[in-house]
């Protein structure tokens, strides 16, 4: 990962004493990855207190894998994964119990500056595009996630996904298409669009 | 030539260039900040002449600002430390559990209510320790749990640390609120456990075990006090009279900061149970989810087992999974059972299903699934689990999904998510007795669908009544299905259940569906079956079917059928017309092989002379049922006259 990276000799350090069990070591990438887990995670689910739960369930999963980690990746990037596949977990479970969506609304900011109508707009843009996301299928979301969000280059999110740089990248175009073409009733209804079939060309 | 010319002259050059397609291609290359200098030229050219593209450009450029709107995660709620210890608190836990016995096939997901008994347990054991520090346990109202350390099967790494570890950091964990505090009630979270101040910002100093003991007294007789009168069958608004004067009388507490939910919760260890029973009561009302652990806790103790179950189920959903543990009591399971069926929704359903599954409860089951099943449409999924995993026989399973309302619209919308095969199956095998029509559409539908169609081409034959027919029917159109598929689907579908194609013989019949009619008869006179008389013989009245089928039917039924057969076949011959001499050669073989010679007398009516003695050669030449052709086609010529003279008196006889 290019952000902030903890140092690698100490992390490395600790990934060993860990491996042999030193729980305070373990504590301490605990602490050194935790808010980095928890935002992947609250990104993709928009929800903190699941997003909280699910991270501590992804390093107490990374504990009992730790002797499956070969370091072949960064301990990030297998953290990124295991969060990933609980998130998708957690969209399945979700889906089963059909609990309603969207519980990050309060979260949205608000926009010093901009009138009551304006706010409004936004807000539902805002949620439109929460919904949006919720829909798009679990990998696409992941991608974007991790492009626009996380700010990964495509080999990061290659790796993070285990695909190649070249489908990280159509994740990613897939991921906006579909999201221009779900999000015209907020954008206003440009005749734009993503795919060629029945829009408007030049 | 200056920059602006350059571009303009790219511009006029690439217009023609740069496709609408490219153009959008670059224009997301953009957004992902991927857009070389030179291609971002040919893009402005282009989107300078094209107003589709340019609305498309405008378009992404909301959807990224939109984007980048999207509310940060919230970090200051965030509290990594109290995270970090309760991640530890797990690992040590399942530590013990590990080093307790053989430990249990996978891993349990992490449940935070799990996970925050782990960290109570460090927290008393930590508490005790600390307190042993100072100088032994408390006397006071409550007594505190103690833990053995030789309890332990083997010491875990914690033991090392838990005489040194911080005090506050331990009960911050526990003391952690994971509801949302309302706005009379102030929340616990700025709070120690135990009153424990431990904050800069708490007006009181540290730690004062005799302030805490008065304080704990108090909140004991405040409970009391306003627990007067509560029964077990108290109504939900007396509960509620009673939380909400518990509340009231004890806002000097909380103003001062006192964590009085968790004060609450040690109380329920008080020697005395009415203290017990009140502290329960108040949690099942006003408690978060360390409460609801503490309460199934509790459960474990006879004397607060029912007020336990009672506060659980006051808790709503978050009691389901204490309500799952009381129902192993055996005093307490009619009442957990009741309130579980009372509270409803996926988890309730989720609890009863895995108690229906425990061998445990084995003798409990019928009044477990009849409970799950009253929950209704939630129960669906939860029943198909038992069924999947093979708690619940097949005809059980569609007993207990069967009588929930809109279980089939339940069963149907889960065809759409990927699941195990296994459970697929299962899943249509319910729908399709519940939901018949939708069911055969639904499988008609994906009959070319490689992961399904052997599926299909097993389950569509089984679905009950005529949705079944009518979709092999539709089938027997589709020119990509073979025509062995197609036999050995309706040869399925007649051991499965005959009759139908019969009463779909009639539905097509008495609609006047000529096409249906004969595509059905085709089938039937296709498919090598016994089964299909009841078919063949509701299709004879047919009279638009093709000349060689309509003869087939006749052959057919004179082969296999009986003398129930000779009167519609009587009929049949005497509307034929001079046209139809081959079918009424068939229908003679047909009713002498099933009247004999009288049948054929009765047929032949009228007619004597030569015809009727060569007709009668014709038909004993062979034996019963094995007209040939040539003799078919020898009788057909011997009828001619005969047939001519019966259709003109036909046509005479019509007014």
């Amino acid at each position: 990962m290019t952000r902030s990276r903890p140092d690698a000799a100490h992390q490395a350090q600790l990934l060993e004493r860990a491996r042999q069990g030193d729980l305070d070591a373990f504590d301490s990438l605990v602490r050194l990855h935790f808010a980095r887990t928890y935002t992947l995670l609250f990104r993709m689910i928009g929800n903190h207190e699941d997003a909280e739960d699910l991270a501590q369930e992804c390093f107490l999963r990374a504990h009992g894998s730790l002797r499956w980690f070969r370091g072949e990746a960064s301990f990030s990037t297998w953290l990124y994964r295991i969060a990933l596949h609980l998130s998708r977990d957690h969209f399945r479970k979700r889906a089963r119990s059909e609990r309603p969506l969207l519980e990050a609304e309060d979260n949205e900011p608000q926009s010093p500056g901009q009138g009551p109508a304006e706010e409004s707009a936004r807000r539902e843009l805002a949620l439109g595009l929460r919904a949006c996301l919720e829909r798009l299928p679990h990998k696409l979301r992941a991608a974007l996630v991790l492009r626009t969000q996380e700010g990964l280059e495509y080999d990061e999110i290659a790796e993070v996904l285990s695909v190649t740089p070249q489908t990280a990248r159509v994740h990613v175009m897939k991921a906006r298409r579909r999201l221009e073409r779900w999000l015209e009733p907020w954008t206003g209804g440009t005749q734009s669009g993503g795919s060629q079939t029945g829009r408007e060309s030049c | 030539m200056d920059g602006g010319d350059a571009v303009r002259g790219i511009a006029d050059r690439e217009r023609i260039v740069l496709s609408c397609r490219r153009a959008r291609r670059a224009l997301e290359a953009r957004s992902d900040e991927r857009l070389g200098l030179e291609r971002g030229f040919e893009l402005e050219a282009h989107l300078e002449g094209c107003p589709a593209c340019r609305g498309y450009a405008a378009s992404l450029e909301r959807l990224d600002e939109a984007l980048a709107g999207l509310s940060d995660p919230p970090l200051q709620r965030l509290d990594v430390e109290a995270s970090v210890r309760a991640v530890r608190a797990r690992l040590e836990a399942e530590a013990i559990t590990a080093a307790a016995g053989p430990r249990a096939t996978g891993r349990r997901p992490l449940r935070l209510a799990g996970a925050l008994a782990a960290a109570a347990l460090v927290v008393l054991l930590g508490y005790l320790a600390t307190r042993e520090d100072e100088g032994g346990p408390e006397e006071g109202l409550v007594q505190e749990t103690r833990t053995e350390p030789e309890a332990r099967p083997t010491p875990g790494p914690r033991e090392e640390l838990a005489p040194t570890e911080p005090r506050e950091a331990e009960v911050a964990v526990e003391g952690r609120d994971d509801d949302q505090p309302s706005d009379d009630q102030p929340s616990d979270d700025q709070h120690r456990d135990d009153g424990t101040t431990g904050d800069d910002s708490m007006e009181e100093g540290p730690i004062d075990e005799d302030r805490l003991r008065s304080t704990r007294d108090e909140v004991a007789r405040l409970l009391l006090e306003a627990a007067g009168g509560l029964a077990d069958d108290s109504p939900p608004e007396r509960v509620e009279a009673f939380a909400q004067l518990f509340d009231l009388n004890s806002l000097s507490l909380r103003r001062a900061q006192w964590p009085v939910r968790r004060l609450v919760e040690r109380l329920l260890e008080a020697p005395d149970p009415r203290v017990g029973r009140a502290a329960a009561r108040y949690l099942g009302l006003r408690g978060d989810r360390l409460s609801r652990s503490r309460l199934e806790q509790a459960l474990e103790r006879p004397e607060l087992a029912r007020a336990a179950t009672l506060a659980l189920r006051d808790a709503g959903p978050g009691g389901v999974d204490g309500l799952g543990r009381a129902l192993h009591l055996a005093d307490e399971r009619d009442l957990a059972l009741a309130s579980l069926g009372q509270t409803g929704g996926p988890e309730a359903a989720r609890v009863l299903a895995a108690a229906a599954a425990d061998t445990d409860l084995a003798p409990e089951r019928g009044a477990l699934l009849a409970t799950l099943a009253g929950l209704g449409p939630a129960a669906v999924e939860p029943l198909l689990e038992l069924g999947d995993a093979g708690h619940l026989a097949t005809a059980e399973l569609l007993e207990r999904v069967g009588s929930i309302e809109g279980a089939g619209d339940r069963l149907l919308a889960g065809l759409e998510q990927r699941e195990r095969r296994g459970r697929r199956e299962l899943r249509l095998r319910c729908a399709a007795e519940l939901a018949p029509l939708r069911t055969a559409r639904w499988l008609e539908d994906r009959v070319h669908e490689r992961e399904l169609r052997t599926l299909v081409r097993r389950l569509l034959p089984r679905v009950p009544g005529v949705p079944a027919v009518a979709s092999l029917l539709r089938l027997a159109e589709d020119t990509r299905l073979s025509s062995e598929d197609l036999v050995a689907m309706t040869d399925s579908a007649l051991e499965h259940d005959a009759g139908r194609f019969a009463e779909h013989a009639r539905v097509l019949l008495q609609g006047g569906d000529q096409a249906g009619t004969t595509r059905l008869a085709e089938l039937l006179v296709a498919v090598d079956s016994p089964l299909r008389l009841a078919g063949l013989r509701a299709l004879l009245p047919a009279r638009h079917l093709p000349a060689p089928l309509d003869r087939d039917l006749v052959a057919l039924i004179g082969a296999g059928g009986d003398a129930a057969d000779v009167e519609p076949l009587l009929e049949r011959f005497a509307e034929l017309g001079e046209d139809e001499r081959h079918l009424a050669a068939s229908c003679l073989v047909a009713l002498q092989s099933l009247g004999g010679q009288e049948a054929v007398e009765r047929a032949l009516d009228g007619v004597r002379g030569r015809t009727h003695s060569n007709i009668l050669g014709l038909l004993r030449r062979r034996p019963a049922g094995s007209g040939t052709p040539p003799s078919l086609y020898k009788l057909a010529r011997e009828l001619k006259p005969f047939l001519s003279e019966r259709a003109q008196d036909s046509w005479r006889s019509e007014p």
